[in-house]
């Protein structure tokens, strides 16, 4: 996983207003996300924990994330290059930082990433005139500003009716994530997150008795469509590894396995 | 290393204190993790002590839950009858008890219980209600500590109301150790008939219950469906309802524990476990038969050899839950095997946490001045069932 240095990280660090929730409140659909969010970055835990006190709003903010990310027509590239410029603009370090990995799968270079969090004006890199083109236009549609007759023109040659709209509505959706995470003083995820062990399970010789969702509700859930043991995350964070070994030790049908480093094996 | 040489005739007198098993019971632990001992039918069996060892031997299919399995040990002839003629899923071995164990799993998931936690509050506040309700004594046995878990099985079953009184009456007598053989089977056949005939009415007219949904599958025989309601409300009801006396007692016996719970609700979980570890409700259990040869500590049992598993002591681990053998609900305790251990450890364990957290925490803030109207050594236990309890609770408030 690449650890490149985040652009605007100078702001003091504050309390967040609202804490996000720990994964054992949220709504299950969020909990099935996590593992998924750390496919390319830290996992994105404070924002689902953020979103978890309102659960038919992490629904419908779901929905509209995964047609955008997902079942787009601008494709990756544009997507991130929109998302990096929406987070510059509005000072936020939690979106900016989190789609630094995400953007260079998509195609960015380093230093095409770099430069989306400098100056347009000044700055020299060399863009090609479309990505400037939505460069500018993240620019205003961040701060809600209209766009310019010349500028629509620019999107228009390059763009399709069906990918104008999305770039509007993308760039919306980017600006009200930016605006809640940073009224809320939601904390970036990368520095949190310490992977530990890594728990295998055997479905098989689960019995459904409970006893690791008990005493590792981070971790362990009970699938409701058969009643077994299901993993929240395979590979929990340092900070829930002691709940882990004891919901192992716990289980009474020996369905959790653990590849535990800091374990001597017994001979 | 020595292997003792002696043997133990079960089952054994009690001593003095009334929660603690048989001191012969705690004396052979301390000999050694397994020990020879002889049933009350002459037949030989191993008696196994040690935290450890009990939780390897549950463990291991090699050794049988089926009560048909040669070698199993009986402690008497109700037992047998209960265990031999039509068996439930807890008599039986994989892959035939987890396929019959799978069909209720979903209702005892720890989330679906504990959205059960509004509803067990209502039965609870009732319960004190009726048996507080112009009067200043009542038995905590009869008019509390049976009615309440017995109402939650039943509605999770969807066993109507006016049918209780037949469960409890029937369920103790197939639990007590004096039942006849004969006794026991009458009571067997008539609470099968009666939940073979209401899975058949369900089957007409469904609710949201178990009984329905079970009656509802084409896997499952009119059998299976009345043998796994039989055995939710036998292990629901009896168990749960002695566990809510005994730790009643408990609490009145430790004013400082309870003033403890009194103070500090957020207390009961871990109260909870460790009333469950210090009582453990069944003194002298599990039983389990092997079927191969197997090493367990210091000694081989054969092929059709017995073994008692014996929580009580297992429990009573010094290394693991310190040396101090009293009540402290503040101990970490969670690592008890009162619900047993392996495939077979108790489905309805969240349930029975659920409904004793509620109990006691709703006993001691709605009853501060709960106490005994005879002192505790006039008190009646009832011994000789598997699942250890009071057989009258008389307090006043």
């Amino acid at each position: 996983m690449k650890a490149q240095g985040t652009v605007t990280t100078t702001r003091t660090p504050h309390t967040p207003r609202i804490p996000p929730l720990p994964p054992a409140q949220w709504p299950p659909v969020l909990r099935s996300l996590l593992a998924d969010s750390r496919q390319d970055g830290p996992g994105r835990e404070n924002l689902f924990g953020t979103l978890a006190h309102h659960p038919v709003l992490a629904h419908a903010w779901l929905s509209l994330a995964r047609v955008l990310t997902h079942e787009g027509t601008l494709g990756h590239r544009r997507r991130e290059l929109i998302v990096l410029r929406v987070a510059h603009r509005l000072d936020a370090p939690y979106v900016h930082g989190r789609h630094r990995t995400p953007a260079a799968d998509a195609g960015l270079t380093a230093m095409e990433i770099d430069a989306t969090a400098a100056d347009l004006a000044t700055a020299t890199h060399p863009w090609q005139p479309e990505d400037r083109a939505l460069l500018e236009a993240a620019d205003l549609l961040a701060v809600n500003s209209s766009v310019p007759e010349k500028l629509w023109d620019r999107l228009a040659h390059a763009l399709t009716p069906e990918q104008l709209v999305e770039l509007l509505v993308l760039a919306g959706q980017t600006a009200t994530m930016c605006t809640t995470l940073n009224t809320l003083r939601t904390p970036s995820d990368s520095a949190a997150r310490q992977p530990s062990l890594t728990v295998l399970l055997d479905r098989d010789r689960c019995c459904s008795a409970g006893q690791c969702v008990g005493a590792a509700p981070e971790v362990f859930e009970q699938d409701e469509s058969d009643g077994r043991v299901a993993l929240l995350d395979p590979h929990p964070d340092a900070r829930y590894a002691d709940e882990v070994r004891f919901a192992a030790d716990l289980c009474p049908g020996g369905a959790i396995t653990l590849l535990d480093p800091e374990e001597t094996p017994h001979p | 290393m020595t292997v003792t040489t002696s043997t133990i005739n079960l089952p054994s007198p009690y001593g003095s204190c009334p929660f603690t098993p048989p001191p012969a019971y705690t004396a052979a632990a301390r000999e050694a993790a397994v020990i020879r001992a002889v049933l009350p039918d002459g037949t030989a069996c191993w008696l196994v002590t040690g935290y450890d060892e009990v939780r390897a031997v549950l463990a291991d299919a090699r050794f049988s839950a089926d009560a048909r399995t040669p070698g199993f040990p009986f402690l008497s002839a109700g037992q047998r009858e209960l265990a031999t003629a039509k068996p439930s899923f807890i008599r039986m071995d994989d892959p035939e008890h987890a396929r019959l164990r799978r069909m209720v799993t979903k209702d005892f998931l720890v989330k679906r219980i504990e959205e059960l936690r509004p509803g067990i509050q209502d039965i609870v506040d009732r319960a004190v209600d009726r048996m507080t309700e112009g009067r200043s004594s009542a038995d905590l046995v009869a008019d509390f500590a049976l009615p309440i878990p017995s109402l939650v099985i039943c509605l999770m079953l969807g066993v109507p109301y006016e049918d209780h009184e037949l469960f409890q009456s029937l369920s103790r007598t197939l639990l007590d150790n004096r039942t006849t053989r004969p006794e026991a089977e009458r009571a067997h056949a008539q609470l099968m008939g009666y939940l073979a005939e209401l899975a058949e009415r369900k089957r007409q007219h469904p609710g949201d219950d178990i009984l329905s949904r079970l009656a509802a599958r084409e896997d499952l025989t009119d059998q299976e469906t009345a043998s796994l309601g039989f055995l939710l409300l036998v292990t629901g009801h009896e168990s749960t309802a002695n566990m809510t006396a005994v730790s009643v007692l408990a609490l009145l016996r430790r004013p400082d524990q309870a003033e403890l719970l009194r103070r500090d609700s957020e207390l009961a979980r871990g109260a909870v476990d460790e009333l469950l570890r210090h009582l453990t409700i069944i003194h002298l259990g599990l039983g389990r038969a092997a079927t191969e040869a197997v090493r367990v500590g210091e000694v081989t049992v054969e092929v059709g050899e017995g073994v008692i598993c014996m929580l009580s002591t297992a429990n009573r681990d010094e290394q693991l839950f310190g040396a101090e053998p009293d009540l402290d609900l503040t101990r970490d305790a969670r690592r008890h095997v009162a619900f047993g251990y392996g495939v077979h450890q108790c489905l309805g364990q969240t349930l029975a946490r659920v409904e004793l957290q509620i109990v006691l925490t709703t006993l001691l803030r709605r009853l501060p001045a709960l106490r005994l109207v005879v002192p505790a050594d006039q008190l009646t236990y009832n011994r000789d069932n598997i699942v250890y309890g009071l057989r009258e609770l008389p307090v006043t408030w």
